[in-house]
C-alpha cells in the first residue's frame, strides 16, 4: 500500500532510504577497510615491524605494545598489521590470477568443445581430484621456498575450480540468441567470451572469488607455517605463528593474538561472499 | 552398473597416473640440481657428478621416469636424500600414527556433522541451530594450525587437562594394528589405552573443528531440499510425526550427497593432518613430510604426496562402490 504523499515527508523517506542502502552496502565498507590496511599499514601500526628491541623481548601486551613483542622485541601488533598486507594481499593476487586463468580456459573450452574441451576438462579432473594443500606443498618444495613460489603453486592448484565452473555456465549461455547473433556478426570466440559472456559470469564469479580469498588466506598462512612461504624477517601471519611455536609456553600472546587477524580476514571474506550471493540472487530472480 | 564401475576405475587410474607423472616432474626435472642437494654444500664437481651417477640422475629423463614408475609399482619409493635409507619402510613406520588420528577424526566428524546438520534443519531459527551455525562459521574460518596451537596452549599447557605433544607417555603396546588405542585394548592394558586416547583428544578436536562446517551445512541443505518433495507432504498428510518423517523418509534420500562429500573430505583430512601433526609433534607421515621439507628431501616429499593421493583416490573409489548399496536407484542406471 502506497503511503499518502505528505509534504515534508519526502526528505525523511529519502534520508531513511539512504540510510537503508548504506546499511545494505556495508560489506563494501568492510572491503575498503581491509584494502586500506593493505595499502597503508603504517596508518594503524606506527611502529616498524622489523625494528629489533632486545631490551624488551617476549614482552607481554602493554599500552606501548598492544599485542606484546616477539623474541626479538619486535612489536607484534605492527607485525600482524603488516602481515595482513602479505597474507591477505597476496591471497587476493592469487585468487584473481586463478580466476582469470580459469575463466579464460573454462570459457574457451565451453565455447569450442571438441578435443580441446575434453583435454582441458580431464586436466582439471586430475587437479581437482587430490588434496590441494599437498599438491601446493609438493610444487613449493620443488621450486624452492618463498612468496613467489607460493603464488605460483597456489595459482596452479586453484584455477581448475574456476575453469570447471565457468565452462558449465558458458555451456548454458552459449545457446542463447545473443551469442548466436554475435557469432553471425563475425565476432571472434575470444571476443564473445570477453565482451558478451563475461558480464553474465561476473555475479557468480565475484561471490566465488571473495569466498576463495578467505580459503586462500588459510592455505597461504598454512604453507608459510610449514616454512614454504614468507621467509624471515617478512611479517607474514603464518610465518609469525610458526615463530611463536618455539615460545608457546612462555608467551601466550605470541601464539594467540596473530591468529585473530587471520580469523577476522577469513570471516570478512565469508560475509562479503554471502552478501554478493544474496544480492545477485535478487537481481536474477524471475 | 558395470559401465559405472568401469568409468570410476579408469578415472582413479588416470588421477594416479597424473600424480605420479607430476611428482616425477617436480622431483627430477624442476629442481635445478638435485645431486647438489644430496652431495651437500661442500661437495666439489667430481663428487656431485658421482652422486648424480649413483642416483641415476645422469641418465636420459625418460629412463629415469620408467625407473621411477616401475619402482613405485613395486612399492619402492626411492632413497631418502637426508637419511640415505629407503623411503618405503620409513613411511610404513609413520603411517599407523596418521591413520589412527585420521580415522578417529573422520568417524567423529562424520557422525557429529550429520547429526548436527539434521538438528540444524529440524530446529531452524531456534537457539541450538544458531549455535551450530556459529560453530560451523568459526570452524571454516579458523586456521587449523593456529587453532591446534591455541588448544595446546590453553587446554594443554595452562589448564593441564591434556598432554601437549606425542602419542603416548609410556612404552607402546605390542604392535598388532599400529593403532595404540586398539593395541592397548587387545593387550588388556587399560592405562595405556586411556593414555593414548587422552593424547588423541586435542589433535582430533582440531581436525574435527576444521571440517565440521562442511558436513553440517551440506546435511542441512540436503534435508531442507528433500523436505520440499511431494512424498514428504504425503507422509505429513498421512499423519506421520516430524521425527519419523525426518529419520525414516527424508534422511535416506538426503544422505547421498553427504556420503560423496565425506569421501572427498577424507582426502582433505589427509592433507590437513600435516599441519596438525606438526603442531602436536605427532609421529605420523605429516611430521615425516615436514622434516623432509626442512632438508629438501624431494624423494621423501614426493613419496608422501603419492601416498596421500593414493589414499584419497582409494577412499573415493570405495565411496563410489558403496554408493549403489546405499541408493538402489543407482543400481538401475
Amino acid at each position: 500500500m502506497a503511503a499518502p504523499a505528505v509534504p515534508g515527508a519526502v526528505s525523511r523517506t529519502a534520508a531513511l532510504s539512504w540510510l537503508g542502502s548504506a546499511v545494505r552496502w556495508w560489506p563494501l565498507g568492510l572491503i575498503a577497510i581491509w584494502l586500506l590496511v593493505i595499502a597503508v599499514p603504517g596508518l594503524i601500526a606506527p611502529q616498524n615491524p622489523l625494528t629489533l628491541n632486545l631490551s624488551n623481548t617476549l614482552g607481554a601486551p602493554s599500552a606501548q605494545n598492544w599485542f606484546g613483542t616477539d623474541e626479538a622485541g619486535r612489536d607484534l601488533w605492527s607485525r600482524c598489521v603488516w602481515g595482513v598486507r602479505y597474507s591477505l594481499g597476496i591471497s587476493i593476487v592469487i585468487v584473481f590470477s586463478a580466476a582469470a586463468i580459469g575463466t579464460l580456459i573454462g570459457g574457451l573450452a565451453g565455447l569450442m568443445r571438441g578435443w580441446i574441451d575434453s583435454l582441458l576438462m580431464r586436466t582439471t579432473d586430475v587437479f581437482l581430484a587430490f588434496p590441494y594443500l599437498i599438491l601446493a606443498i609438493a610444487i613449493a618444495s620443488a621450486v624452492g621456498p618463498g612468496l613467489t613460489t607460493v603464488v605460483v603453486a597456489m595459482t596452479a592448484v586453484w584455477w581448475p575450480g574456476y575453469a570447471r565452473m565457468v565452462r558449465g555456465q558458458v555451456l548454458a549461455l552459449k545457446e542463447l540468441a545473443f551469442v548466436e547473433g554475435a557469432r553471425a556478426a563475425g565476432t571472434s570466440t575470444l571476443m564473445i567470451l570477453v565482451r558478451h559472456l563475461l558480464p553474465h559470469l561476473l555475479p557468480q564469479l565475484s561471490a566465488r572469488v571473495s569466498m576463495d580469498v578467505g580459503y586462500a588466506v588459510l592455505a597461504l598462512t598454512g604453507l608459510s607455517f610449514l616454512g614454504l612461504g614468507a621467509q624471515p624477517p617478512t611479517p607474514e601471519l603464518g610465518a609469525i605463528i610458526a615463530d611463536a611455536r618455539s615460545h608457546l609456553l612462555e608467551a601466550w600472546w605470541y601464539t594467540t593474538l596473530p591468529g585473530l587477524f587471520v580469523l577476522a580476514a577469513v570471516i570478512s571474506s565469508m560475509v562479503v561472499s554471502d552478501w554478493l550471493e544474496n544480492r545477485t540472487k535478487g537481481q536474477f530472480a524471475r | 552398473m558395470a559401465y559405472y564401475l568401469l568409468r570410476r576405475l579408469v578415472g582413479a587410474v588416470a588421477v594416479l597416473f597424473g600424480v605420479v607423472t607430476g611428482t616425477f616432474v617436480l622431483s627430477h626435472v624442476v629442481p635445478s640440481c638435485p645431486a647438489c642437494a644430496v652431495a651437500g654444500l661442500r661437495a666439489g664437481p667430481a663428487q656431485i657428478a658421482a652422486t648424480a651417477h649413483a642416483l641415476g640422475l645422469d641418465r636420459p629423463v625418460w629412463q629415469q621416469y620408467l625407473t621411477y614408475i616401475s619402482g613405485l609399482v613395486h612399492g619402492d619409493f626411492g632413497i631418502s636424500y637426508a637419511s640415505r635409507q629407503p623411503i618405503g619402510p620409513a613411511i610404513l613406520t609413520y603411517l599407523p600414527a596418521t591413520l589412527e588420528l585420521v580415522v578417529y577424526s573422520f568417524v567423529i566428524y562424520a557422525m557429529l556433522g550429520v547429526a548436527l546438520g539434521l538438528v540444524w534443519a529440524w530446529r531452524a531459527n531456534r537457539p541450538e541451530s544458531w549455535l551450530i551455525r556459529l560453530f560451523s562459521m568459526l570452524g571454516t574460518a579458523l586456521p587449523v594450525f593456529w587453532f591446534a596451537m591455541v588448544l595446546q596452549l590453553w587446554l594443554g599447557s595452562r589448564l593441564g587437562w591434556f598432554p601437549i605433544t606425542g602419542r603416548l607417555d609410556m612404552d607402546a603396546p605390542p604392535n598388532v594394528t599400529g593403532f595404540y588405542t586398539i593395541d592397548a585394548l587387545l593387550n588388556g592394558n587399560l592405562p595405556a589405552f586411556t593414555n593414548a586416547a587422552w593424547h588423541l583428544v586435542l589433535p582430533v578436536t582440531a581436525l574435527v573443528m576444521w571440517l565440521f562446517a562442511v558436513a553440517t551445512r551440506l546435511t542441512q541443505k540436503s534435508v531442507l531440499e528433500e523436505m520440499q518433495m511431494p512424498y514428504v507432504r504425503t507422509a505429513i498428510a498421512k499423519g506421520a510425526g516430524t521425527r519419523r518423517i525426518l529419520l525414516r523418509h527424508v534422511f535416506r534420500n538426503a544422505i547421498n550427497p553427504v556420503i560423496t562429500m565425506l569421501g572427498l573430505q577424507f582426502g582433505w583430512l589427509l592433507g590437513g593432518t600435516v599441519l596438525v601433526e606438526v603442531v602436536f609433534s605427532w609421529p605420523g607421515i605429516g611430521t615425516y613430510m615436514f622434516n623432509a621439507l626442512q632438508t629438501f628431501d624431494f624423494p621423501a616429499i614426493m613419496a608422501v604426496t603419492v601416498i596421500i593421493t593414493l589414499g584419497f583416490v582409494v577412499v573415493n573409489l570405495v565411496v563410489d562402490l558403496i554408493y549403489p548399496l546405499v541408493d538402489p536407484r543407482i543400481r538401475v542406471t
